[in-house]
């Protein structure tokens, strides 16, 4: 494998600028836009598809919700990294992402209309862990064609700018998934939503796969691949070029431990755990966090293009560092922060507690109890506890756990606050993410770019990133012991920390402060 | 800064095989106590087949950098 020597020159039709460029860089958002915003109202809307389709009573099907959750979801997307890169090093990206977008729209709407766990029993979750694995796949085979493909028709000093609005659509897609649901929900009103609206969000998203495949049927291969190809120079296997070739494997490790594993911790701690924890340790409101993590991400999201434009200056390496370093000195302190703004040990300035209420009594003659009571704090916070406890009839049966809906809605100092906190966080992902779609694409030939960049790619996010809220949620579960049975509550912040931290270590000692092998064939 | 890098890849190894028994230790502590919830059984066969391979790649990449692999960078631009 020769290096600068096999270098292919880039046609002039490569060199675009204005608006030939944006049109290419538009047309191959809009559609890795659509794969994150379906990719991600799964997890948005967990809550109902559990309800509907994984009743808790049912063991086998509470493991297979578990499985389909954090195994299809984020396990699967290297699997589908290898197929497509593959595929994508073989026949080229435009067709590749076309499939993929086409994998990932189609499941997304039958996961809409698969009937619930009450009408076809115990198919419903299988039939929804088969097609979450084909989201899984699909989101794994989307995101480096759309990269490679975009900074392949990007001139080499501007490929960290162009590359940075590939970047942006993950978080924008996040952000059109809250703002479908929130809609929806508002829209038909919470009992509707509950019933059947959830669905709503899965069945729009045929339309608009529709029309990104329309724009993307329009647009031509890129100019790179169709120059090895035209040239003969293609991979005959890109797996086992990009795998089993020592010179590429380590470059492919390099990628992974090297920078993608941060990144992906700290991409994942700043907008999904960030999210989890304003929901599950610091019980706020449910829209609240939505319309908290949506202010945020709006105000972010512009610095992906700053960090990815800054990158052609002054390189990759040291900004995607920074984050890292951010993050790890400052998310314990922030996170405390998000804890005392929503903590409800503040000073009490009004309590009501109303009595018990039985609120249902069902035919078999067991009723539902409903205790709520509301504090308003000095902060200027409100605080509602809701404990719905379920009475037998049979007084021998062992009763039911009562159910505690915690919900606490911030004064508008402490959401501005708290939106600001989550700002910051995000600001860490644009550093750490802005730049890493051209650092990748710089790492690799062109003839097993595809490949090589999409596996650590999605080990490093789907993986390493992925498992974030999960792992740091089991960690909490761990801190607990007999004398403090709430834990701590920051102590899942250890696995992005630890992991960030190795990862920017390897990365300062080895990762070169710029490569250039995008013009090089790699043959 | 070559000699750093390629010590440095000792530790990389080092640190792939501690995670490794890390986990394998905390796992079977876990999974062999007398109540083992679904949780835990979830939690564990997943990281473990997950996380084994993870960390086998890193001690590759220790392994290339003791070698001095990464010296100089393949396309590296001065």
């Amino acid at each position: 494998m020769s290096t600068a020597t096999s270098a292919v020159p880039l046609s002039d039709n490569v060199k675009k600028t204005g608006w030939g460029l944006m049109s290419v860089i538009m047309a191959s958002s809009v559609g890795t836009l659509i794969e994150w915003y379906d990719f991600y109202i799964y997890g948005t809307l967990a809550p109902y598809i559990a309800k509907h389709i994984f009743p808790s009573d049912n063991v086998t099907a509470s493991y297979l919700a578990a499985l389909g959750s954090f195994a299809a979801g984020f396990i699967v997307r290297p699997f589908g990294a290898l197929v497509f890169g593959r595929l994508g090093d073989l026949i080229g990206r435009k067709y590749t992402f076309l499939v993929t977008l086409l994998l990932m729209g189609l499941s997304t709407f039958a996961i809409g209309l698969i009937p619930g766990y009450a009408t076809i029993g115990i198919f419903a979750p299988i039939l929804i862990l088969l097609l979450r694995l084909l989201q899984g796949l699909a989101l794994g085979g989307e995101y480096g064609g759309a990269a490679t493909y975009v900074a392949e028709h990007s001139p080499d000093n501007q490929r960290g700018y162009y590359t940075g609005y590939i970047q942006t659509t993950a978080t924008i897609g996040l952000l059109l998934s809250i703002a479908v649901i929130l809609g929806a929900k508002n829209g038909m009103g919470e009992a509707t939503f509950d019933e059947w609206g959830w669905r709503v969000p899965f069945w729009i998203s045929i339309v608009m796969v529709a029309i990104s495949v329309y724009i993307r049927l329009k647009m031509k291969e890129s100019p790179m691949f169709s120059k090895i190809k035209v040239s003969g120079k293609l991979s005959r296997n890109p797996l086992a070029e990009s795998f089993g070739k020592r010179e590429n494997l380590k470059m492919v490790l390099l990628a992974l431990f090297g920078a993608v594993a941060g990144q992906g911790v700290i991409w994942y701690t700043g907008q999904f755990y960030a999210m989890s924890f304003m929901d599950k340790v610091c019980n706020i409101e449910f829209n609240t966090v939505r319309y908290i993590l949506a202010m945020a991400i709006v105000f972010g999201t512009p610095f992906f293009l700053v960090f990815g434009k800054l990158s052609d200056r002054i390189g990759r390496k040291w900004i995607m560092l920074a984050g890292m370093l951010l993050g790890i000195l400052t998310y314990r302190p922030i996170y405390q922060k998000m804890l005392d703004i929503s903590s409800i040990k503040a000073e009490v300035i009004a309590e009501k507690s109303s009595l018990g209420r039985t609120v249902a009594v069902a035919a078999t003659g067991d009723s539902t109890i409903v205790t709520t009571s509301v504090k308003a704090f000095a902060n200027g916070n409100t605080y509602k506890e809701t404990k719905t406890e379920k009475v037998l009839a049979d007084k021998s049966a062992p009763a039911p756990k009562a159910e505690v809906k915690k919900q606490m809605w911030l004064s508008p100092s402490n959401w501005w606050i708290m939106a600001f906190l989550v700002f910051i966080q995000i600001i860490y992902v644009t550093m750490v993410y802005g730049p890493i779609a051209a650092f990748l694409v710089e790492l690799f030939p062109t003839r097993i770019r595809y490949s090589s960049m999409s596996l650590p790619y999605h080990i490093g996010n789907g993986i390493f990133g992925g498992l974030v809220p999960y792992i740091a949620t089991f960690l909490v579960e761990q801190s607990k012991t007999a004398d403090n049975t709430s834990g701590d509550p920051l102590a899942g912040l250890f696995y992005p920390m630890i992991i960030a931290g190795v990862c920017m270590v390897i990365g300062a000692l080895y990762l070169p402060s710029r490569t250039d092998n995008l013009n090089h064939a790699g043959e | 800064m070559n000699s750093i890098k390629r010590l440095a890849g000792i530790l990389w190894i080092v640190l792939a095989f501690a995670a490794i028994a890390f986990l394998f230790s905390r796992a079977s502590a876990e999974l062999a106590a007398a109540k083992v919830t679904p949780d835990k059984k979830i939690f564990w066969y997943t990281i473990l087949p997950v996380y084994t391979p993870l960390m086998l790649g890193m001690a590759l990449f220790g392994y290339y950098a003791l070698k001095g692999e990464y010296d100089r960078v393949k396309g590296e631009v001065d």
